[in-house]
């Protein structure tokens, strides 16, 4: 099984093969490619996926993809046990007609006790050059799957997520715009983006309850100020990057907060050649959780 | 790799997990529970490799041509099948998929390839005529050689107004019960398409204009629901890039 993570224009891979002792990890790197014709991205997935099908060399051309959140409209809207109706009534308020040719927009539950639902919206095409290349390839994908959402699924299936009441997923991004996303007693609370600006923060977009957010970047910057105390927010924060900067991550991991926990596959997964793996450049491949939705690992 | 989900499913998990797990190969809208929903088409490996191993040769064990018993029977069939096939003009046996992935791979290439055009293909009633041009004669030679040698699809190469082209002939088997244009339609809503197509029908015809992928992933669908041979159908590349889909019930 091929697991791809999209950030940007790389492409993170892992590759791994079912053993007694739960997934084995058999292959990991990444590929960078340019999209040259931007009109065109069905070739452009079909080549990518061709390319790393090709680089793993290993059974069946079986895969998951975690998508970039670049490529997705992320909206939220109030519908009480999300009914469908109210959800549609909402987005018609928002949307033109173009956008609702153009899109496929799929509901999800958010913070349910304030009746929040989240809009993630993928562009039509991209859904279709997905499936195109897998019936040109003659191969099966088993979960398309994006960003931070790919991660938590991953911080479940590997450090047991689930069992915690409360746990935060901390992306650090590029040029410093971060994402986090709070999940308690099982559901989604919020996801928000922020930017670091020296130890301070300031809030891009939020989805959720609003004074969880303000809690939480608190207490982000509080770390940053030098309190290396545990984080009260959550019983555990689980901290990776796709694309920011390493040095960021280490500083942070570097403050050996207690219940800090670097979401990377590799710290759990047995690996097929035991070799000395860098836990700090390997960290992109959290967003290849979807893969092991429902594998016991 | 396959192996029974089973296997792998955690001990205890609930068939409903609270935190959603997002998988956009889902149909769209509310998502209430976990998907496991996937693409699949490796079972198009299997068939080829079935086909092909169906087209093997069998080891011979023993040389039957031994007994006269046998030689005399074979040579009349043999001559038999002979006649036959002169009389109906040597036809090539090449089944609908393997002529429908040909022409998929020429619209792909031509569609990848600066140079060379996908003119027209026509799916007929007896045969696909598929044309191709360039610029260079030299190119569409190298480009259509594969073709036409592995398969011995008849062809024509000829020259007019400084445009080359190649006119492959492959054998096919259309409209065989004739077709209803609200199964057209139907295949339509269960298509993926790109968010650049169009759609026109009347009561005989059915017209698709898109990417060469929506018309790929169309045909595609129109085979897989065993359709393909009810229509008469022809696909051109218009100048404009795009691609165009005419799809005629021929219903009498």
């Amino acid at each position: 099984m091929l697991a791809i993570a999209q950030s940007g224009q790389t492409y993170h891979y892992l590759h791994w093969i079912p053993s007694e002792r739960g997934p084995l990890v058999t292959e990991y790197g990444s590929l960078e490619k340019e999209a040259v014709d931007q009109e065109h991205p069905d070739k452009y997935y079909h080549e990518i996926l061709e390319e790393l099908f090709s680089r793993v060399h290993n059974g069946e051309p079986i895969c998951t993809f975690s998508i970039d959140r670049e490529n997705l409209l992320i909206s939220s809207c109030f519908a009480e046990e999300m009914n469908p109706e109210l959800i549609n009534w909402h987005l018609n308020q928002a949307r033109d007609e173009n956008l609702f040719e153009k899109t496929d927009f799929y509901h999800f539950p958010l913070n349910t006790s304030s009746g929040n639902v989240l809009n993630i919206g993928i562009p039509k095409m991209l859904r279709q050059s997905f499936l195109f290349s897998m019936r040109l390839l003659k191969g099966r994908m088993n979960g398309l799957g994006c960003g931070i959402f790919s991660a938590e699924e991953g911080a479940r299936q590997w450090f047991h997520a689930e069992s915690l009441q409360r746990y935060l997923i901390w992306k650090v991004g590029k040029k410093k715009m971060d994402e986090v996303l709070l999940v308690e007693d099982g559901e989604l609370k919020l996801y928000s983006s922020f930017h670091r600006v020296g130890r301070n923060w300031k809030l891009n977009w939020n989805y959720g309850d609003a004074s969880e957010t303000e809690s939480i970047l608190s207490e982000i910057e509080k770390k940053l100020e030098g309190d290396h105390s545990e984080f009260a927010i959550a019983d555990k924060v689980f901290l990776y990057t796709s694309d920011g900067n390493l040095n960021e991550v280490k500083q942070i991991h570097g403050f050996e907060i207690k219940n800090v926990q670097l979401l990377n596959p590799l710290l759990v997964l047995e690996k097929a050649e035991e070799e000395k793996i860098n836990v700090f450049s390997t960290l992109p491949l959290a967003e290849t959780g979807n893969a092991f939705g429902g594998v016991d690992v | 790799m396959c192996f029974p989900p089973s296997l792998w499913l955690k001990r205890g998990m609930p068939l409903e997990a609270l935190m959603f797990d997002i998988n956009f190969i889902a149909e769209p809208g509310v998502q209430k529970e976990p998907s496991m929903a996937h693409w699949s088409f490796l079972h198009k490996i299997q068939e080829n490799s079935s086909k092909n191993k169906s087209g093997q040769k069998p080891e011979k064990e023993k040389n039957i041509f031994s007994s006269w018993k046998i030689v005399i029977p074979a040579i009349l069939f043999t001559g038999s099948l002979i006649f036959l096939g002169i009389r109906q003009g040597n036809s090539v046996q090449i089944s609908a998929d393997m002529v429908l992935n040909q022409v998929i791979d020429l619209i792909v290439e031509s569609g990848y390839m600066k140079d060379i055009k996908l003119s027209h293909a026509d799916f007929g009633l007896e045969s696909v005529n598929v044309t191709i041009r360039a610029s260079d004669l030299h190119l569409l030679q190298d480009f259509s050689r594969g073709y036409r040698k592995e398969d011995n699809i008849p062809y024509q190469l000829y020259k007019r107004e400084n445009q080359s082209f190649v006119n492959l002939m492959f054998p096919w088997e259309g409209n065989k019960s004739g077709g209803d244009i609200q199964v057209l339609r139907n295949l339509a809503g269960k298509t993926v398409f790109s968010n650049k197509i169009s759609i026109h029908f009347t009561d005989d015809q059915f017209e698709l204009q898109g990417r060469s992928s929506d018309i790929i992933s169309y045909l595609l669908q129109m085979a897989e629901s065993d359709m393909i041979q009810k229509f008469t159908f022809s696909v051109r590349h218009l100048e404009s890039g795009r691609y165009f889909l005419k799809v005629t019930t021929n219903q009498i």
